[in-house]
């Protein structure tokens, strides 16, 4: 069933098992795990079914770290899958030990622990399989670069074969259908009651834009709004303790990590089409799309107390490339428009026939290779790991936001290792495709220096301000996701990854929140 | 993803005999430049015909299944051949048009 608050009644009480604040990939996935079971479950929104100028500006926050964009997450059913591409792939075995030179990393789980979880997570986004290394690359006929595996690995990301997969709109008939999950629009959640012991939370304030106040009475809250908004809200949640509920030891918003994006350098191939043929993207016999790249091995992070770093190939095409020409030229006639180089075009395909016939024998022997088109530029964007950082912090700002709440103040620091370790993988990556006569690379300017300071593009990925630990000392939910020291209250997505390894969340968000999912179906 | 074996098989086929036409036709040309010059050039009979055309399928076959899509050699031996062909004959007419005009006494 899906409701609007804004319809309901003003001061209405909603009463239900299991509240879910917040319907992004978390949020969805949890809900939907419920369905047709015996407990009832609320999951709030805080926008509509489709994007809404006003929901987004509660997405405001202050800014005194690092640059931020600030439409990174979108405040919509379907929450920021609704804007992502959709590239996955599981963290590593490494990603979750204790690293001596990583400060505060490790997990209170192991890859064993999500293991159950993990092809359920790859089929919730869509992907065809769970393999990503020898296994993968015998399926999908690639030629894994003999790279040095003590310095530079192959490694694989996935993609939805249909696109990126939008949750929303996947999951809302489902959820609109089921007889013991309400969807409730326009809800937005500014306060969890806790119980005066300070134990348990009773209930859950929401409101609206317009004003329109209600509560919800749950016998379990689970916040999943996201790496700054699951913060937030907990800091917001003050009426027993001053501090915000879970803060005793003031861990709540500390540890905010992204994953620090930026090109690193630029590539010259010795032969691009053999170049791009290897580092593109791919097709398997199951169907899964996935792109071949490369990551700083284990043994040299462990050696030089580097981070995970992970880079992809990106390509600019050659206008006098042939092939484009010729596009253009079928893109002119399907669409009967005069093609406005037309001259050109046509000089350009004859003069650069031996492209368009590589692509015509790649359509037909490799049906699932994407078309080549000779690049003009090619560059390695690489995406770091980022050190679990207690200064890097989500707090309040005195700005208010259009319900009245404190809004997010974010402070994104980034250290120097991340940014060593960006030189040392495209260092390494630089030297072994010199080795191999593949390419020569020209470190970016930024990096010539072995340290100084530098900026980044955030990836979007907000992790790390409710972490995940053993002990309340040392972070704020449990392995299970339960904030410490209360009972019915949980978060799930990233925001509670002790560390966050190079690659892209969401398969990790996935299969913690399926495991969540399990704990709570146990309890409610 | 490898295309289906009967695919492939028939690719290979339609790719031979497209390059077959280019060699072919250049050595046609060639032999056709020789003629005119008096110098002896092996008759393009029907048996080397199809002995060049089932050669090129296994040339096509051998290169697209072990070095893959993007190595063509056979395409740029086949069009260097038809042009080193219309250029012997283009040349063999020019030379043949200026030995037959008039010489002065």
């Amino acid at each position: 069933m899906i409701q609007d608050l804004r319809r309901a009644e003003e001061g209405t009480t909603f009463e239900c098992d299991l509240c879910i604040v917040g319907a992004g990939a978390a949020g969805i996935t949890i809900a939907s795990q419920f369905i047709g079971r015996r407990p009832s479950v609320l999951l709030l929104e805080s926008g509509g079914l489709e994007f809404e100028e006003d929901s987004q500006a509660l997405h405001a926050f202050e800014n005194l770290g690092l640059p931020r964009i600030r439409d990174t997450r979108y405040r919509f059913f379907g929450g920021t899958t609704n804007a992502w591409d959709g590239r996955c792939a599981p963290l590593s075995a490494g990603d979750f030990a204790v690293r001596s030179w990583v400060p505060h990393s490790g997990w209170p789980l192991t890859p064993a622990d999500l293991q159950p979880y993990s092809a359920a997570a790859h089929a919730a986004c869509g992907l065809r399989t769970t393999e990503y290394g020898s296994q993968l690359a015998a399926s999908i006929g690639a030629g894994l670069p003999p790279l040095d595996p003590a310095k530079v690995s192959p490694h694989f990301w996935q993609f939805n074969p249909e696109g990126p997969y939008r949750f929303g709109p996947r999951h809302v008939a489902a959820l609109a259908a089921a007889s013991n999950v309400r969807v409730l629009l326009h809800a937005n959640a500014v306060n969890v009651r806790a119980a005066p012991n300070g134990g348990t939370v009773d209930s859950v304030d929401i409101r609206t834009l317009e004003g329109r106040t209600g509560k919800v009475r749950a016998r379990f809250v689970v916040l999943c709004g996201g790496g700054i908004e699951n913060a937030r809200l907990l800091l917001l949640s003050n009426n027993v303790s001053g501090r915000g509920l879970g803060n005793g030891r003031d861990l709540v918003g500390r540890f905010l990590m992204d994953h620090p994006r930026r090109v690193c350098a630029e590539v010259l191939p010795r032969d691009a089409h053999a170049f791009q043929d290897m580092f593109s993207a791919y097709r398997s016999q199951e169907g899964a799309r996935v792109v071949l790249g490369v990551e700083l091995a284990p043994a040299l992070q462990a050696e030089e107390g580097l981070l995970g770093c992970g880079a992809l190939f990106y390509y600019t095409d050659d206008e006098l490339s042939g092939t484009l020409a010729l596009l253009r030229l079928l893109g002119g006639a399907e669409s009967s428009e005069q093609p406005s180089e037309l001259a050109r075009d046509v000089w350009r395909v004859m003069a650069d026939m031996d492209e368009i016939v590589i692509n015509v024998r790649r359509r037909v022997l490799r049906p699932g290779k994407d078309v080549l088109i000779r690049p003009r530029t090619v560059t390695m964007l690489c995406d770091v790991e980022q050190a679990p950082n207690p200064d890097s912090r989500v707090t309040l700002s005195r700005e208010r936001d259009a319900l009245g709440c404190s809004q997010a103040r974010v402070d994104w620091r980034v250290t120097d290792q991340e940014r060593r370790t960006m030189r040392t993988l495209t260092l390494a990556v630089g030297q072994e495709f010199g080795r191999l006569n593949f390419a020569r690379t020209r470190l970016g300017e930024w990096l010539a220096a072995p340290t100084g300071s530098a900026t980044y593009h955030e990836a979007h990925h907000h992790m790390g301000t409710t972490r995940m630990a053993d002990s309340p000392s040392a972070g704020v939910v449990s392995p299970s996701g339960q904030v410490f020291g209360i009972d019915n209250l949980y978060v799930a997505g990233s925001s509670v990854f002790p560390t966050s390894g190079h690659v892209n969340p969401t398969l990790t968000i996935l299969m913690l929140s399926l495991r969540l999912a399990d704990h709570l179906l146990a309890r409610v | 993803m490898k295309a289906e074996v009967w695919v492939r098989v028939g690719f290979y086929l339609v790719e031979a005999a497209v390059l077959s036409l280019a060699l072919i036709g250049g050595l046609m040309l060639a032999g056709s430049a020789a003629r005119r010059y008096g110098v002896t050039f092996p008759a393009l009979t029907s048996h080397r015909m199809i002995a060049i055309v089932l050669g090129l399928v296994a040339v096509s076959a051998a290169l697209g299944e072990l070095a893959g899509p993007h190595v063509i050699l056979h395409y740029y031996a086949a069009a260097t051949i038809l042009a080193a062909g219309a250029g012997a004959w283009s040349l063999s007419k020019a030379a043949t048009a200026l030995a037959a005009r008039p010489k002065a006494p």
